[in-house]
This record gives structure tokens, C-alpha cells and sequence, in this order.
């Protein structure tokens, strides 16, 4: 049995991910934004007796990590197991995709390359002689379409073919200069797998990362003399290793002159979409239509679903009531509001995510979005994170992953008491909406939304965070593929549908029997004060609680605890606060859960700490200014 | 499926085909910039450092190419030979002039040593231009939204900052085109792909006007 692992490798948007699609036939995640794959997805292939596993890593132009998830790939690549790389190449901008190979090469990790976009390089008057880049880089190049599946076979018997690195693969020759203190830093490595050529060229281009390699660091200051003419070596280095990828792309190009009409009209679109004014305008205006196609088609398969459901329902209460039934009708209404409420909407709504990211739109966003953000102190693409936030927070958590700074990801995450996730809309529509008017409910929003401005004021004071400026790749409009849409947003939800929605069931159940020991009133009495201080009738306390558990359950438990006339018990301001007091949270504790796998203990237990005593705060000192006037 | 893998076997040569290249057009700028433009074989050795057998490999072809030529101990260029060593030289020194002025350096340097034999001819007529020119042009963010412009210079302090962005085609000599602006952002356009700059980052990039040049 050999077997052999390969890492897909390449930058953002060129076709890792349907290519692993093409390769093994698994559920990954395709896109058009860069950065979408956070998490590593792997599949295997068998053939025979070899297995190949092939891995997607998130997209990088060159070994110079500007993010957790960019230092995920140079792990994988440097310190993981891997017997070798596929690069996935675009043939429609080769030169800037042959970058990041001449440095995988010079980390002597075996190379083929996966030549993408052939057709779409064609179609523009671009074409590659790749035999040619063959016998120039002396590594194999396969011409693919993974949406076609051609070339993906190809592939796989070059790959099982791959024994090692060979000696006389295509290295980057740098001024002599440059040369030399490469090869005085090589003499002061501490052995390690990686060649010391490419450690030493690491060193030379400051990448702090490295210095763990050298025997002592004296040596930098000793190359210094010989590098007295370049002043920016870093950059004399960067230059050198782009203009042999762009020799060696122009020695394997053939252009045929033809004009760009696509490329000129999108140009023309993207002066309005990318507008000062007009950009953020449409960004605001079509993200306010999603929602309210959400709406409607939500409450069109809520309708369909709770018809469904309500027949189970139903026919439990005929069955003599025993305490086991109690417990598993209770059980089955939660489970009934997740899949019935709740699974709509989440779905539909990353449907429509994935849409925006896949057609290209997702990228201009965040550019439009980047001036809004920086005012509250969070880069342009922590716009990814909050979005999906508004579907569920949980897998929201790990988009965070995408950012640069640990500092900047818990940042953006302490925002998500503020982004309301499906659960949350549940109440704020369901409850406040429904028993206070449309009037209330934008109120509540109104209120959130200058409640995470205060704190974003209070924080930015506190903490200084410090953004890195914008960079990002605008993918060029394509048309979207919408099986892999309906994927990607499957994946997205896939933490909602496993961990969310049994939750709801666990979460029923435990209130089924609470109620029925009694406990509740237990509960209720020490927390009275918290309820007085919110101006709410002490039994308003329980759904609270719950609401900790699992959002979609405050609902229900509100219902239970006031009976069904809610408007005749509470006042408007009470419907208004409890709405606010609920939605200013962590939601679950699932989000908890993530928090915790992501920041570790202490910070997500300070977050979850700090975020229910400051919508208790606000919540309790909104009423009261209320109540003044 | 296929032969490729086997095809790879029978190629061990092809690192050697680009070596002899660029040894080739060394000999060719060396015997252009020697005294009385002849040299011996052995200075050549000298002076290009590289293992004779890709020396005596470019000799040949370079005889073959009818370029040089022998006379007793010397090698001299043929007529074609001078035409080719010049527009060689030319580019060599283009781009060390070009390392010259925006690394503030007197003495002539070989940094372009390497980068000579890669560099595009647009690029290097690009930077020959830019050379010729006073200044070093206008930060991006300051420059003219749909009018073509060339970088002259990358000016950033992080490095991998700066490598990320030659990395994504953003490079001296290179033409870039300014297709919007928003508050935070500059939007360019470079070899047909757009890219989103944030402002602290176009500051950072000298381009100048494509037509002056």
C-alpha cells in the first residue's frame, strides 16, 4: 500500500476547491471571494492499492502570511507530511501564478502543476504552450477543467508518479550579491527538512518566522557588507523571483491580440458598484432586499414546514398525558421551531450569500463596507464574519479565522451580540414584531446598532487595534455554478443542523421537566432584582435563561410562563426591552462552545461575561431614560 | 493515461537549456563591454563563474549562431553578435541604472545581474523611460483616475506587505491604470486584474504618467 498526500496550493480564487471537487467527488466549498476555504477539507482517492489524499489549503500568493488561516497553508506546506504540492495555476494571469511556485520550489517540495482556466485564457487571446513550461521549470504541468473533468485523470497518474524532488528542478538565479550572503546564511542553519537555500533567502527577506532556523543571528548583521548595494534586499529578492516568473511566462505565452469587450463593460460596472457614494448605497439596498425576500419566502416554507409538524404535534396530545410525553412533546416543539423557523431562513440566506461571493459581488462589497468598518476599528473583511453572522453565529465565530491579527479576530467577534443570527431575528420578529408592531422591532434594531457603536467607541479607547490596511483581489464577475452554491451554503449551515437544532430538542425537554419538579420558581426568586432592575414582571427571568441556552427557545418559554395575550401583560417599553435584553448576547451555548475552541477559555468566558452585563446595563438604562420623557 | 511522466525522465536537460541562455547572453555582454571588445576563453570562465561545461556548451552555440567568432586566443563578436551584445548591454544597464537611482547608489552595481536576463522588454524600455525621467513620480493616491501610469517605485516599510504585492503583479516598470476611488480605497487595474488598495498602501506606490514618457 503507498500513499501519498498532496496539498492543493494556489492563490485565492483559482479553482482549488472545485478541483478537489473534480478529484475525489466531496462535498468542499468552491468560491469566488478570496478566502472562503478556512477550514482545511481533504479527500481521498483509491486506486488500486496507492491512496491519495488530496488536501485544499486557503489561498496565498506567496509565503508571506498576512493571516491565521494563510499561516495554516505554510504550516501545512512546511512542517506537515505532505509528499507533495499541487499548484492550481490561472492561465489567464500566469506570471503573478508562477510567483508562489518558484518559492514552493525553492523549498524543494515536489511540484505539479494544475493549469486552470485554459479555455477562459483562450477565449481572451492568451495561449500557453505548457509542454514548454515543462521543459523550462522541469516539473510536470497538466492543462484541467475541473468543471468539465478534464485532465483531473491526468493528474492523478502524474501525481502517483511523483517520487521525491529532483535535483535539477528550475531555481531563481539572484544577483551575485545575493548569492553570496545566501550562501554565508546556509552555513549557520540548524539542520532541519527544509533546504537551507531557501531558509537563508527567508532570512534575507525579513521573515521574522525563520530566524528560529539560524544557529545565531550575528550572521544577518554579517551580511550586511556584502550587501551594501541593496539597501532593500527584501524587495531586490521579491523582484528578482516575479521577474523570472515573468520571463518565463512570457517565453510559454502566445498573445493573440483581442479586444476585452467583457472586460470594458465590466469596468463600467464596476465604476458605479465601486462608486464613493453609489457603492455603498447599492451595497446597503441589496442586502435590505435579501432581507426582505428572506422574509417572504421564509414565512412561504415556515407556513409549508409548521403544517408538516403540527400534525406530530397534534396527535401527541391525544395520547393520555403522561410525564414522558410532556418531556418529548415539549422536546419536539423545539426541534419543530429550529427546523421550521429557523432552518429556512439560515439556509436561505447563505444561499444568497454564496450567490454574491460566487458572482464576484462579495469582493466589491467589502471595499464599499471597508470606510463603515474602519470607523469602528474592524478591517473591510470582517464584513465576511458579520454577514454570515446574520445567518447563525456559530460558524460566523470561525470566519473570524480570516483576519490578521488574534487581537482583530476577537474584536470582530465581540460584535456578534450586536449582528442578530436567525435565532435572535426569531425574536425580535416573533415576539417583539408580533406582540409590539413593526415600530418596536425597528427600535430595536435602531437600539442594537448604537449600542455596538458605544461599544466600539468604549473598546477602540481601551484596547488599541490595529487594522492592516486593504488588499484584496477583485475576482473577475463570473457565472455562478449553483451546485456549488447549494453546497457551500450546506457547509455553512452544517453547525446549525448538527449542534444548533438538537440543542433546541435538548433544551425543550430540560424545560418540560424543570416545569413539571418545579424548579423554575427556584430559579426566578434570587434572580428577581436583575428582572426589577429591567423593569419585567420576575417570571420574564426564565425565557431569559433559556434564551441563554438556545435563543429560539425564549419565544416559546415566554409564551408558557405569560400565556398567549402577551400584549395585555407587558407594556410596549417592556415588549421593547425584553427584545433588546434577549438579543444582546452570545446567543447559545453552542456560539459558546465555538468561542471557546477558538479563543480558548478565559477570553470567551470574559466575552460571554461582559456581553450579557452590558446589554443588561443598557437594556436597564434605556427604559429608565424612556420612561423620563 | 498519458506519457508525461516518462517524458519528464528524458528531460533532465531542460534546467540546462535556460542556464545556457543566460550564460549566453553573459559572454555576449562581457566580450561587448572588454577591451578592444575580444577576450579570451579563460577570462571568460572567469568572469561568468559558472562550470565549463556550460560554457564550452555556449560557445558553440553561439559559434553556431554565427555570433562570435574566433581569432587565435580571442573571442570576438560577428556583425550580428555586436547588434545582439548591444541591445543586451543596453538592458543590463538600463536596469542598473534603474537599481542606481532609487536605491541612491554611486557605484555601478551589478544588482541587475541576475534580473537582466528575466525582465520584459516592455518593462525594461518601461524603466529606461523612468530613468530618463526627473522625480520619482506621484504616490497612486494622488493620481489621475483612468489615465494609464507606470510604477515607478514600491515605497512600503513591511516587507511582507511589499512582497505580497509584487507577488499579486503590482511591480516597478509595470502598468497600472486607476479605475476608481473610494475613501479608503484605491482601485487599479493591472495586467487585466483588479485589485482594491487601501489608502496607506497606494500612498506607498510611485506611478507616473504613462504618456509623458
Amino acid at each position: 500500500m503507498k500513499d501519498f498526500k498532496a496539498l492543493l496550493i494556489g492563490q485565492p480564487n483559482v479553482g482549488k476547491s472545485s478541483l478537489l471537487n473534480a478529484l475525489v467527488g466531496s462535498k468542499v466549498i468552491i468560491s469566488n471571494y478570496p478566502g472562503t476555504t478556512v477550514e482545511i477539507t481533504r479527500g481521498e482517492k483509491i486506486l488500486g492499492k496507492a491512496k491519495i489524499t488530496f488536501e485544499d489549503t486557503p489561498g496565498i500568493y506567496s509565503i508571506s502570511d498576512r493571516s491565521e488561516e494563510e499561516k495554516i497553508t505554510e504550516k501545512k506546506l512546511f512542517e506537515g507530511a505532505a509528499d507533495g504540492a499541487i499548484i492550481v495555476v490561472d492561465s489567464t494571469s500566469l506570471e503573478r501564478n508562477l510567483y508562489i511556485v518558484l518559492q514552493i520550489l525553492e523549498a524543494q517540495i515536489p511540484v505539479i502543476i494544475a493549469l486552470n482556466f485554459v479555455e477562459e485564457a483562450e477565449k481572451k487571446g492568451i495561449k500557453i504552450d505548457h509542454k514548454k513550461l515543462e521543459k523550462i521549470l522541469n516539473i510536470p504541468v497538466v492543462p484541467i477543467n475541473p468543471l468539465r473533468g478534464k485532465g483531473i485523470n491526468e493528474l492523478i497518474n502524474v501525481t502517483l508518479r511523483v517520487k521525491g524532488i529532483k535535483e535539477d528542478i528550475f531555481s531563481v538565479r539572484y544577483d551575485d550579491d545575493i548569492e553570496k550572503a545566501i550562501n554565508k546564511i546556509s552555513s549557520k542553519i540548524i539542520q532541519t527538512s527544509l533546504p537551507n537555500r531557501f531558509i537563508a533567502l527567508r532570512v534575507l527577506e525579513e521573515d521574522a518566522d525563520f530566524y528560529r532556523y539560524l544557529k545565531n543571528k550575528e550572521v544577518i548583521k554579517a551580511t550586511k557588507g556584502i550587501l551594501s548595494n541593496h539597501p532593500k534586499v527584501s524587495e531586490d529578492i521579491s523582484i528578482t523571483r516575479y521577474g523570472t516568473a515573468a520571463f518565463i511566462a512570457r517565453e510559454v505565452t502566445q498573445i493573440i491580440k483581442l479586444r476585452d469587450k467583457r472586460g470594458d463593460l465590466h469596468e463600467q460596472f464596476d465604476k458605479i458598484l465601486l462608486h464613493n457614494i453609489w457603492g455603498p448605497f447599492f451595497t446597503i439596498l441589496f442586502f435590505l432586499i435579501i432581507f426582505g425576500l428572506l422574509m417572504f419566502l421564509g414565512n412561504l416554507l415556515q407556513g409549508f414546514l409548521l403544517n408538516l409538524t403540527e400534525g406530530i404535534t397534534s396527535y401527541l396530545h391525544t395520547v393520555s398525558p403522561s410525564i414522558i410525553i410532556v418531556i418529548l412533546a415539549q422536546a419536539l416543539y423545539g426541534l419543530m421551531v429550529g427546523v421550521s423557523i429557523a432552518l429556512p431562513y439560515v439556509f436561505l440566506f447563505y444561499l444568497f450569500l454564496g450567490l454574491t461571493e460566487d458572482v464576484g459581488l462579495l469582493a466589491r462589497f467589502i471595499v464599499n463596507l471597508e470606510t463603515l468598518l474602519k470607523k469602528l476599528g474592524l478591517p473591510g473583511k470582517a464584513f465576511i464574519p458579520l454577514a454570515l453572522g446574520l445567518g447563525c453565529t456559530v460558524p460566523a465565530i470561525r470566519a473570524t479565522r480570516i483576519l490578521s491579527s488574534r487581537k482583530e479576530r476577537f474584536y470582530a467577534a465581540s460584535f456578534f451580540p450586536f449582528v442578530s443570527c436567525s435565532s435572535r431575528i426569531g425574536i425580535i420578529m416573533g415576539i417583539v414584531g408580533y406582540y409590539g408592531g413593526l415600530f418596536l422591532v425597528f427600535s430595536v434594531y435602531v437600539t442594537l446598532i448604537i449600542s455596538a457603536l458605544i461599544w466600539a467607541f468604549i473598546v477602540k479607547r481601551v484596547a488599541y487595534i490595529e487594522n492592516q490596511p486593504l488588499l484584496l483581489e477583485l475576482p473577475s464577475y463570473r457565472r455562478p455554478l449553483m451546485e456549488n452554491i447549494i453546497t457551500k451554503s450546506w457547509i455553512r449551515m452544517k453547525d446549525f443542523v448538527y449542534l444548533v437544532i438538537p440543542l433546541l430538542a435538548i433544551g425543550g425537554a430540560i424545560y418540560a421537566v424543570l416545569n413539571i419538579t418545579g424548579i423554575t420558581n427556584i430559579i426566578v426568586e434570587p434572580l428577581s432584582p436583575i428582572a426589577q432592575w429591567l423593569g419585567l414582571p420576575a417570571v420574564t427571568i426564565i425565557p431569559l435563561i433559556f434564551g441563554f441556552l438556545q435563543k429560539d427557545l425564549t419565544g416559546a418559554m415566554l409564551l408558557s410562563v405569560l400565556g398567549s395575550n402577551i400584549s395585555t401583560i407587558l407594556t410596549p417599553l417592556q415588549i421593547y426591552t425584553f427584545g433588546l435584553v434577549a438579543t444582546m448576547q452570545i446567543p447559545c451555548v453552542i456560539a459558546l462552545g465555538m468561542l471557546i475552541r477558538e479563543f480558548g477559555v478565559k477570553k470567551a468566558v470574559l466575552l460571554t461575561g461582559i456581553s450579557i452585563i452590558y446589554g443588561l446595563l443598557f437594556a436597564g438604562l434605556i427604559w429608565r431614560i424612556i420612561s423620563i420623557f | 493515461m498519458s506519457n508525461r511522466g516518462e517524458v519528464y525522465e528524458n528531460n533532465i536537460m531542460s534546467q540546462d537549456v535556460d542556464v545556457i541562455k543566460i550564460v549566453k547572453e553573459d559572454i555576449l555582454r562581457i566580450i561587448d563591454e572588454a577591451e578592444n571588445k575580444k577576450i579570451s576563453l579563460k577570462s571568460i570562465k572567469v568572469k561568468v563563474g559558472v562550470s565549463e561545461v556550460f560554457i564550452f556548451k555556449a560557445v558553440s552555440e553561439l559559434k553556431k549562431e554565427n555570433l562570435i567568432k574566433f581569432r587565435g586566443n580571442f573571442i570576438e563578436l560577428t556583425e550580428n553578435g555586436q547588434s545582439r551584445a548591444s541591445s543586451i548591454t543596453k538592458r543590463h544597464l538600463i536596469i542598473e541604472n534603474y537599481f542606481k537611482r532609487t536605491k541612491n547608489k554611486i557605484k555601478a552595481h551589478k544588482a541587475a545581474d541576475a534580473l537582466e536576463h528575466y525582465i520584459s522588454e516592455e518593462v525594461a524600455n518601461n524603466i529606461r523611460k523612468l530613468f530618463t525621467l526627473k522625480g520619482s513620480g506621484v504616490p497612486l493616491t494622488k493620481f489621475e483616475i483612468d489615465k494609464e501610469g507606470l510604477i515607478a517605485d514600491i515605497m512600503l516599510k513591511d516587507n511582507k506587505l511589499s512582497e505580497r504585492i509584487i507577488s499579486m503583479g503590482i511591480f516597478p516598470g509595470e502598468r497600472i491604470k486607476v479605475i476608481n476611488e473610494t475613501s479608503n480605497a484605491v482601485i487599479v487595474k493591472v495586467k487585466g486584474k483588479k485589485t482594491a488598495l487601501g489608502r496607506e498602501i497606494a500612498k506607498g506606490i510611485m506611478v507616473l504618467e504613462y504618456e509623458r514618457l
